[in-house]
């Protein structure tokens, strides 16, 4: 077990684009190395991705391992795990975290697997035990009722997959030195079981509040269908997705696969814009596990207001479709 | 055809509620239900086989009372059921979930399709899946949304954050689905009864299911819960942010920019 | 005494709530105001395999009790009264020929009002008769190879959908059973009565114009139809106990909804003691009825008790007492629960019904009275 020193985050990577999620792990895996005082290592995989090595670096890895071969061009099962697997065993990290993607969550598992030791899903939260020298993973459970705090006494790697936009990365430091070590690339026939015939972006099956990582709401304040274009408008502008409240569907001003709440869908994202939504329980019990909490409204008194970060009182028509304003301004900055 | 779906009885974790005095949950009367993708897995077993006949199996790992949620898969048309169960299992992280069902899987005799849900709504993991496909040595696709088979192979698409992929394999594959999967079926009311008066649920213990015991239950588990605790609910730390609408509107966005939202 | 569902029972009240709530809530609206079940959802109903719930299943039925059929029409009442209507009366048919069919007219009629290919309806009343026996008009005459069947019936229930119909005419003998199918020569209905609630399923008069009926088309003996009826009705008033029941729950839900999200001077209205007392008498009228209802099917799932006194003492209370339930769970929408926007509006025209249909409250007091006097 003491032979396993190290902290190694999986870079994910999207046709040459490092995914957010590994720059926050960067973020987190500095501090948490640091503690330690043991190496941060990225390993990417990928085709044509040495001009992300330096990237890694400069938001905070000390050491990048590159498998860099035609095969690894997408993301593939398989292959990825069987190299990630076979590195760790030659490198023998203490700590591994993944972004919990649809990549990540696909990956992490199976790599657990193969190295037979554990794995806490979702962590929210990242520590240091310092007198065991064990992770602290802390994750919600129960549809999110519960906090749990997790530890993995004896297996090596200590393994999580961590949401994306909880943790901070760091500022970009391009003048961040660290030490890129190439991987040898083998193909395996039995590798390629699982073929891609062809990978189709911005197709979505409807509304997917789940996975949405903002959503705006819309609720009876609105006072009639028309206005749920404000609301769309600003989704778009943030790119999330449209929710609504009981009230609205039930007056068939939006489809029930919008809906939030108790017979609705329970939804954590990162950030709740609720508009003219007065904060029935049954609503509230399907988001107030959001992250951020914005409410609008104009009732000072509305229950939603018990559970918001942030209120404001006041004419939704006309907050709204300022804020849209604003955040589309910033985006064009940009 | 034989298809396997791998089920779990959960809370319906939608129906929590908080006691308002001390901030902990109300377990008592909170229904359980099978996991919803769990439904989608089943559903979907049913699909094919109403398309290419063949049977269909479903597992569940859980206490007595998990008895329920394979009565209402038999209900919805499964031919066969099983529930391995035993104190032994207790404790079990999502690898010894894995290595178990795995064990009971190996001794159902050939199947083409493993099928689970995605994740199961009290844990969140979607660990299980990949961990099963791992230790079955089966290829697998995760996050499934729709299924084609024709002869032994199968196209399945795989819902991506921003869109989805096609791929394809050879059976036997284990798949992970998502809701968008289906629609799950409502278990029919004369089928009901049926599933309770003639079907039989069999039950397996750790012994049945021949497993290497260092590696079952808490025994068997790398991870172990240091803490755990109610999230309680903060009440009245809403800000209220004041002034014009440019003056709020920045502040938000402000904000925003802090979190990291935009 | 034991007060649990079992664990198939409960399950069978899930799929049904689930089905009511995913296939019939989006529709009820639409039911009650065309008076229809739409057919999509009639295919949907066969595929929920709820029309044979306690017919043995050699006969196509699902070998259940008279308990499953009764939390069956609890649930889908709490969204649609009228479909628990439509499926009741569908029952008060099938059940006549259950009990008192031989084993080739159970061959004959059962599995097909099992699977829901053919619906089930009940033709007692007539225009002056209400449901007096002796003042049947409608005639059966015999002739060598069956009846041939004369005259009309008030109000009668799924008349107007294909299916198989038990009816009472008088023959030489007094008044006996009929089971045949709707619709063959010589059978049509008038266009359905405007009810008041209950809407959906649809309620018409029917004409017997030389009806040829063949002799195995009576049910039970000649001239004895008039216990057919009674006993038919028994588990019928069951049935619409369990209509009643279901408004009941699901009034008291809306009021207390509303009641929760309803603020006037900054508080929600169920904060108000006076509130809160609508609500406390809208549950223990609720509660009492459940009990009740819940009772007299157990005893007539395992044949205990004298059922048509069981029934009559239920329906009699059930009817009055729900109808009371619902009065107070509008009381607390207040106006809003005069005005359509909301459910239980509807609700309160439902009930109604209860108090008049298989026989009216006061026939109900005679039975339960004569019973007690006896």
């Amino acid at each position: 077990m003491n032979d396993h020193k190290g902290l190694w985050v999986f870079a994910e990577q999207k046709q040459g684009k490092i995914k957010s999620v590994t720059l926050e792990l960067l973020g987190k895996g500095r501090e948490l190395a640091d503690i330690l005082g043991v190496e941060l290592t990225a390993i990417l995989l990928g085709h044509n991705i040495q001009g992300l090595c330096q990237e890694l670096i400069s938001y905070g890895a000390d050491r990048v391992l590159v498998a860099d071969h035609k095969s690894l061009e997408n993301y593939q099962t398989d292959t990825y795990t069987r190299i990630i697997s076979q590195q760790v065993k030659e490198r023998k990290p203490e700590i591994i975290l993944v972004g919990a993607s649809h990549i990540g969550r696909d990956l992490a598992p199976r790599v657990a697997r193969r190295l037979d030791t554990g794995l806490t899903a979702d962590c929210t939260e990242l520590g240091i035990d310092e007198a065991e020298r064990l992770l602290l993973q802390t994750r919600p459970a129960f549809g999110g009722n519960i906090i749990a705090t997790i530890v993995t006494p004896e297996g090596r790697p200590q393994m999580a997959t961590v949401r994306p936009k909880i943790m901070v990365s760091l500022p970009k430091d391009s003048t961040r030195k660290g030490e890129i070590v190439p991987v040898p690339v083998t193909e395996f026939a039995e590798d390629l079981r699982v073929k891609i015939l062809s990978i189709v972006k911005g197709d979505k099956h409807g509304c997917n509040l789940e996975d949405a990582e903002i959503i705006v709401s819309g609720g009876r304040g609105l006072g009639k269908p028309e206005n749920f274009k404000i609301i769309e408008a600003l989704a778009k502008a943030l790119g999330g997705e449209v929710g609504a409240s009981r009230d609205a569907v039930d007056a068939g001003w939006i489809s029930h696969d919008h809906q939030v709440g108790q017979t609705g869908k329970a939804v954590r994202p990162s950030l709740y814009i609720a508009c003219g939504i007065s904060g029935a329980v049954q609503h509230l019990a399907g988001m107030k596990d959001s992250e951020t909490i914005v409410a609008i409204n104009s009732n000072p008194k509305a229950p939603i207001f018990d559970v918001a970060d942030f209120g404001i009182v006041g004419d939704l028509k006309v907050v709204v479709p300022a804020l849209t304003q604003m955040i589309l301004e910033q985006k064009e900055n940009n | 055809m034989h298809n396997i779906v791998c089920i779990k009885q959960v809370p319906d974790t939608r129906e929590v509620r908080l006691d308002p005095k001390t901030g902990n949950l109300i377990r008592e009367g909170v229904p359980s239900i099978i996991n919803p993708e769990d439904k989608n897995a089943i559903e979907e077993a049913l699909r094919l086989k109403d398309e290419f006949g063949g049977t269909v199996t479903v597992i569940t790992m859980g206490p007595p009372q998990a008895e329920e949620a394979l009565r209402e898969a038999l209900a919805m048309g499964a031919d066969k059921a099983v529930l391995i169960g035993d104190r032994a299992f207790a404790g079990a992280d999502t690898g010894a979930t894995s290595y178990t069902l795995g064990c009971a899987i190996n001794k159902l005799g050939k199947y083409d399709l493993i099928l689970c849900g995605r994740e199961a709504i009290d844990g969140n993991t979607a660990q299980v899946g990949p961990q099963l496909g791992e230790i079955l040595g089966l290829p697998q696709i995760t996050y499934v949304r729709k299924v084609v088979i024709r002869k032994n192979i199968i196209e399945a698409e795989r819902a991506l954050e921003d869109g989805y992929e096609v791929v394809s394999t050879q059976l036997p594959v284990l798949l992970t689905v998502v809701k968008e999967c289906n629609e799950p079926r409502i278990a029919a009311v004369a089928d009901i009864i049926e599933a309770y008066r003639e079907k039989e649920v069999i039950a397996w213990s750790a012994k049945d299911v021949d497993g290497d015991k260092a590696r079952i239950g808490l025994n068997g588990s790398w991870t172990r819960i240091r803490k755990a605790a109610a999230v309680k609910p903060q009440k009245g730390k809403v800000q209220i942010l004041e002034g014009s609408v440019g003056d709020v509107t920045k502040t938000l966005v402000a904000e925003f920019n802090k979190r990291n939202l935009l | 005494m034991n007060f649990e569902f079992t664990k198939e029972q409960l399950l069978i009240k899930k799929m049904v709530k689930a089905f009511a709530d995913s296939k019939v809530a989006p529709l009820a609206d639409g039911i009650d105001e065309q008076c229809n079940i739409p057919r999509e959802l009639l295919a949907e109903l066969k595929k929920l395999k709820i029309f044979g719930i306690p017919y043995d299943k050699k006969y196509g039925g699902a070998g259940g009790s008279y308990f499953e059929m009764v939390l069956m029409i609890e649930e889908l009442s709490k969204v649609s009264a009228g479909l628990g209507f439509f499926m009741a009366v569908h029952y008060l048919g099938a059940t006549a020929i259950n009990l008192f069919g031989t084993e080739e007219q159970k061959k004959k009629f059962l599995p097909r009002l099992c699977s829901g290919e053919a619906i089930g309806s009940f033709g007692f009343t007539e225009a002056d008769t209400g449901s007096d026996p002796k003042a049947v008009t409608c005639n059966a005459k015999l002739v060598d190879d069956g009846y041939i069947l004369n005259g009309q019936k008030r109000f009668t229930t799924n008349g107007s959908e294909p299916g198989v119909l038990v009816t009472f005419a008088k023959t030489e003998t007094g008044v006996s059973a009929f089971a045949f199918d709707k619709f063959q020569e010589g059978y049509s209905v008038s266009k359905p009565w405007e009810k008041m609630g209950n809407r959906g399923a649809e309620t018409v008069d029917v004409y017997f114009n030389d009806v040829k009926l063949p002799s195995d088309s009576l049910l039970g003996q000649e001239g004895k139809g008039f216990g057919i009826l009674l006993r038919g009705i028994a588990i019928g008033k069951l049935n619409m106990s369990a209509i009643s029941l279901g408004l009941g729950e699901a009034s008291l839900e809306e009021a207390i909804k509303y009641a929760k999200q309803r603020i006037v001077r900054g508080k929600p209205i169920a904060t108000l003691p006076t509130t809160q007392a609508l609500i406390a008498n809208a549950l223990v009228l609720n509660e009492s009825s459940r009990w009740m209802l819940y009772r007299a099917t157990e005893m007539a799932s395992k044949g205990l008790g004298d059922i048509d006194y069981e029934s009559a003492v239920t329906k009699l209370y059930i009817a009055k007492a729900i109808k009371d339930s619902i009065d107070y769970s509008l009381q607390v929408h207040g106006c809003y629960g005069y005005v359509r926007d909301f459910k239980v509006e509807r609700m309160y025209r439902d009930i109604r019904l209860m108090e008049v249909i298989e026989g009216a409250s006061e026939v109900q007091r005679v039975i339960v009275a004569s019973n007690a006097l006896k």
